[in-house]
């Protein structure tokens, strides 16, 4: 089985000098969660997320949303087959294993609770039939945050059934001479795990320890989120559960059996930033910083 | 205001919980039988206190229901207990005739643990049952408070408490658990016994509804009449008598260790007896008892009595002062009511008689005899008396006769002709006790008309460090005699010269001599020097002894002995003043009581997070850089402190990391069967980093 380590050294030579970015998705991935990566357009949104479902080696659908998009666009739809003079139902693009969105804000809201609600069950109903996605199934959804005319902002709700929040930004000087140079990796992605070894790592995930001592760090920063007046509300249990799942995948990518503080503490702004909105409408990521910094750790 | 309250609201949540409903388990039969085996123990230690007839009852009420748990059978009709109980009563009536007394009250008391013990159904009964034993065993100190008894006490009242635990658990739990339970309990109320020995007031009077000390018990005594064999058979009492603590650099030598108790003036046959004192000694008492100074005696010391129905306390001779007691003219002190218990008292001694007590010797009573000389010792009374020029010369003689004819000190004597048994020892037996000579000789004095008298009491004692604390055992009793010479009574002990070492090196040494076959053989003085002078293994066993023995005596002077005025004496050393003592005592019951509540609701108040071991250790690792400036911030992880002091100490890189990794795995790893000895591994590593020495 290639190492994980194979996945990184592909994924960074296509993403230049963002290897924390590009380790987190893979760690959002392996924790079984969907990912939203945020940001202006042209910096790799989309290159990263072709990437990742590239190397993971599972079939992947692209859909571009805009405001005219349909539920059944992405679900599929109950069409007449006039030779068997039956009805069937021909699957959207949602059946598949992972999934980009793309600026998935200019869809309408009816177009995102769609694709939100299979992203939270694993499953759609179509005329009163449950039909399950593929496992895995993954979202990687991208948006443009700055662009707010036409656009519908995803509620917090829907927030929340993200993992993570990636942004990318701008390259460093180093990096964006050798992208102009074309030195980065364009073309002959090629698969690095087998779907079964993805189910495999996805399973070891599961077997990293959390002990007691770092489930109190997580609670204690997840009671102070909703007792520190910052926040419009504090996490739910639902975020708390992902980012301890998010923390052992970290461990995991790592080459480490148990999670230690330092994954919880890295992981805040990514897994908790984007589901916070505070009082005063300023930036939750710093607010979320002050949190954690006064929360001690031993 | 939310935040305000907080604490109050983790308060109330901590308080303990209202009384609820009695658990609804029975008892397991496993810890059915360990309270069985706890009552077997308090019966079969019944035995050596109270009457046999009740000891055998309860024995049989507690058979019964042990034999009831192993069958499992339903216990007896009410009636039958009804018939048991009112037999109990009756017997402990029949036996004591009444309730009055310790030994009466314990008997009740043990029979009331069988009978409720038999009865008991319910968990609430099994409850009773313990709460009576904790009763039985503290009722054990009025019989016994040594150090062994305390330990056995300590060590019941664990095990009912483990008992109790068990029993009100649904589930079963260890024996180990419940005991170390247990002995924590146990080890948290002790230094509030002990503070409640010390302050908690003790009552001076007598209490009619206490139990009076009764005087059927075995406590030990001198006999009040002399017969010769008698003291020879208490030579292997090795019970204690009295211990003894010379206060100052003055000791008296072994020799010097006459402990008077009591003189035997009427004589009859070959037995004496002693005179009851009349008012007129009292008043003679009374006199001397204004005079009496505790500081005028050549040798001061503190008396710790053990428990004695005897009413002539020991001082040494010759008394110049006593603390307790009456001093009356023949030197002896009386005490009207003999104690309850254990008692102290001091004395000041010196080695000649106070003249004080010369008081006209009435001559006639003490030349009566009713032994009379047959011919032979006529003959050498004529002897003696002829051409002698004073009484002090007769004496003399007398005693040189004693000293050079073969006369023998044995602890088995053999007995003497009935008719005639001073004629006998003197001429044909020659073979005795103490009370044999100083009989005989006292005897021999009077019919030569010296006034003399027989003295009654010990003789030395076991010295522990260098003297200054002597133990007196009932095996040291001695006998001697004193005659009334040039206006002075003297003593003379004619045993001294018959057996030098029982004088000089005590009871002890004797025993030991004879216990060897070598009393009076030509080995005596070898035997006596490896006894008196013990090396290698004897040497550190004696050394052990000595130290039981002082710790013994402690013991006693310090918890035995702690009464009303002890506790005024302890007061007063801490600066409260004699008359408030009972108010003071009370203030400071109630402001003890209130501390101890508050300190309880203190500890109830919500702080800082405990910390693990792991963490505590971690933080001595943490604060090594504490001179250096370095400081872990709060939310700083050690992976990210060990980053930072890694850089400043890049050197001691490898040794960092390697803390801060084993620190993860002890407190965020899972290592379950390993955690102990990686945490002492971790321990080692953390105690061993240091930033002044070179990796």
């Amino acid at each position: 089985m290639k190492t994980l380590d194979t996945l990184f050294e592909q994924l960074n030579s296509i993403i230049l000098g963002k290897p924390l970015v590009t380790k987190l998705a893979v760690v959002c991935l392996l924790a079984r969660g969907h990912l939203l990566i945020e940001d202006i357009p042209g910096v790799g949104k989309t290159t990263l997320s072709h990437a990742l479902a590239a190397l993971f080696g599972l079939p992947y659908k692209r859909v571009q949303f805009t405001s005219d998009l349909l539920p059944t666009d992405i679900i599929g739809m109950t069409i007449f087959d006039m030779e068997t003079k039956k009805f069937h139902f021909k699957k959207g693009p949602l059946f598949t294993s992972i999934l980009l969105a793309d600026e998935i804000n200019r869809a309408t809201p009816k177009t995102q609770s769609a694709l939100l609600q299979a992203m939270e069950e694993q499953q759609v109903s179509i005329e009163g039939k449950q039909i399950a996605l593929n496992n895995p199934f993954f979202v990687i959804a991208t948006q443009n945050p700055l662009e707010q005319s036409g656009t519908f902002p995803l509620p917090e709700s829907q927030l929340d059934r993200f993992l993570m929040r990636l942004s990318l930004g701008y390259p460093s000087e180093k990096f964006e001479k050798q992208l102009l140079l074309g030195q980065n990796k364009k073309t002959n992605i090629d698969p690095v795990f087998s779907p079964g070894e993805v189910a495999q790592m996805i399973s070891a995930v599961k077997l990293v320890h959390a002990s007691d001592a770092v489930v109190d760090y997580l609670q204690t920063l997840l009671a102070r989120t909703r007792d520190s007046g910052e926040f419009i509300t504090g996490l739910s249990p639902r975020a708390g559960l992902q980012w301890l799942q998010a923390a052992k995948a970290l461990a995991y990518v790592e080459g480490r059996d148990t999670v230690l503080p330092d994954d919880i503490k890295l992981l805040a702004s990514y897994t908790a930033a984007h589901r916070l909105h505070c009082n005063d409408g300023s930036n939750s990521i710093d607010a979320l910083e002050r949190i954690v910094s006064s929360v001690e750790v031993l | 205001m939310i935040k305000l309250s907080n604490p109050l609201k983790q308060l109330l949540a901590k308080l303990p919980p209202m009384p609820s409903q009695p658990p609804a388990h029975d008892a397991r039969r496993g810890t059915l039988l360990q309270l069985a085996t706890l009552i077997g123990i308090a019966v079969l230690f019944h035995f050596s206190i109270a009457n046999l007839l009740i000891a055998l009852f309860a024995l049989a009420i507690f058979a019964l229901k042990t034999l009831i748990i192993f069958r499992k059978s339903s216990i007896p009709p009410r009636f039958i207990m009804m018939i048991l109980t009112i037999a109990s009563l009756g017997m402990v009536i029949y036996v004591y005739g009444g309730w009055n007394g310790q030994r009466a009250g314990i008997s009740f008391l043990i029979l009331l643990v069988a009978l409720k013990f038999l009865e008991s159904q319910t968990l609430r009964d099994y409850y009773i049952v313990c709460l009576l034993l904790y009763f039985l065993a503290a009722s054990s100190f009025l019989f016994n408070s040594s150090i062994p008894n305390i330990i056995i006490v300590v060590a019941y009242t664990l095990a009912t408490t483990s008992i109790l635990f068990q029993i009100s658990n649904p589930t079963k739990v260890p024996l180990k658990t419940t005991l170390s339970m247990s002995a924590t309990m146990v080890a948290k109320a002790l230094p509030l016994a002990i503070i409640l020995f010390f302050f908690f007031p003790r009552i001076h009077a007598d209490f009619g509804f206490l139990p009076s000390f009764d005087t059927s018990g075995n406590a030990a005594s001198l006999s009040d009449s002399l017969v010769a064999g008698e003291m020879a058979s208490s030579a292997f009492n090795n019970e204690l008598a009295f211990r003894v603590a010379f206060k100052g650099s003055n000791i008296p030598n072994q020799s010097q260790l006459y402990w008077r108790a009591k003189t035997m003036p009427l004589e009859r046959n070959f037995q004496w007896e002693v005179a009851e004192p009349t008012t007129r000694d009292f008043a003679v008492a009374a006199d001397t008892k204004k005079t009496a100074n505790l500081d005028s005696g050549e040798w001061r010391y503190d008396i710790l009595h053990e428990k004695s129905t005897d009413k002539y306390l020991p001082y040494l001779d010759y008394i110049s002062a006593a603390s307790k007691g009456k001093t009356l003219p023949d030197y002896s002190v009386y005490l009207v009511r003999p104690e309850a218990s254990a008692f102290s008292y001091e004395g000041s001694s010196s080695a000649n008689s106070a003249a004080s007590f010369a008081k006209p010797v009435d001559r006639d009573s003490l030349l009566q005899l009713q032994s009379k000389p047959n011919a032979k010792l006529q003959l050498l009374l004529e002897q003696w008396r002829e051409g002698a020029e004073n009484d002090a010369q007769i004496v003399q003689r007398v005693y040189h006769y004693f000293e050079n004819t073969p006369f023998e000190y044995s602890l088995l004597p053999p007995a003497l002709d009935e008719f005639d048994p001073l004629g006998d020892f003197m001429l044909n037996i020659r073979v005795g006790y103490c009370e044999h000579y100083a009989s005989a000789f006292t005897i021999i004095m009077r019919m030569l008309g010296i006034p003399s008298r027989v003295v009654v009491g010990y003789q030395g004692g076991t010295q522990v460090n260098g003297g200054k604390f002597i133990e007196v055992r009932y095996s040291d009793a001695h006998a001697w005699s004193e005659v009334w010479v040039n206006g002075l009574w003297q003593r003379v002990d004619p045993t001294a010269t018959i057996s030098p070492e029982r004088i000089n090196f005590g009871m002890d040494a004797l025993i030991e001599l004879w216990d060897s076959g070598l009393l009076g053989s030509n080995n005596t003085g070898r035997a006596l020097s490896n006894l008196l002078d013990p090396k290698g293994l004897s040497k550190v066993f004696r050394n052990l002894q000595d130290t039981w023995k002082n710790a013994g005596y402690q013991w006693n002077k310090w918890v035995v002995n702690y009464d009303f005025k002890a506790q005024r004496r302890l007061l007063e050393k801490l600066g409260v003043d004699q008359r408030n003592s009972v108010a003071a005592l009370v203030t400071i019951m109630i402001v003890g009581a209130f501390t101890l509540l508050l300190f309880y609701f203190w500890r109830l108040i919500p702080r800082g997070l405990k910390r693990s071991d792991a963490q505590v250790q971690y933080l001595r690792f943490i604060k090594k850089f504490k001179r250096y400036r370095i400081e872990k911030t709060n939310s700083e992880t050690p992976k990210e402190f060990a980053t930072r002091v890694s850089s400043r100490f890049p050197e001691y890189a490898n040794q960092i990391d390697s803390i801060t990794q084993n620190y993860y795995a002890l407190r965020y790893g899972n290592l379950n069967n390993e955690s102990v000895a990686a945490f002492s591994s971790f321990k080692v590593q953390v105690r061993q980093f240091n930033l002044k020495r070179k990796p």
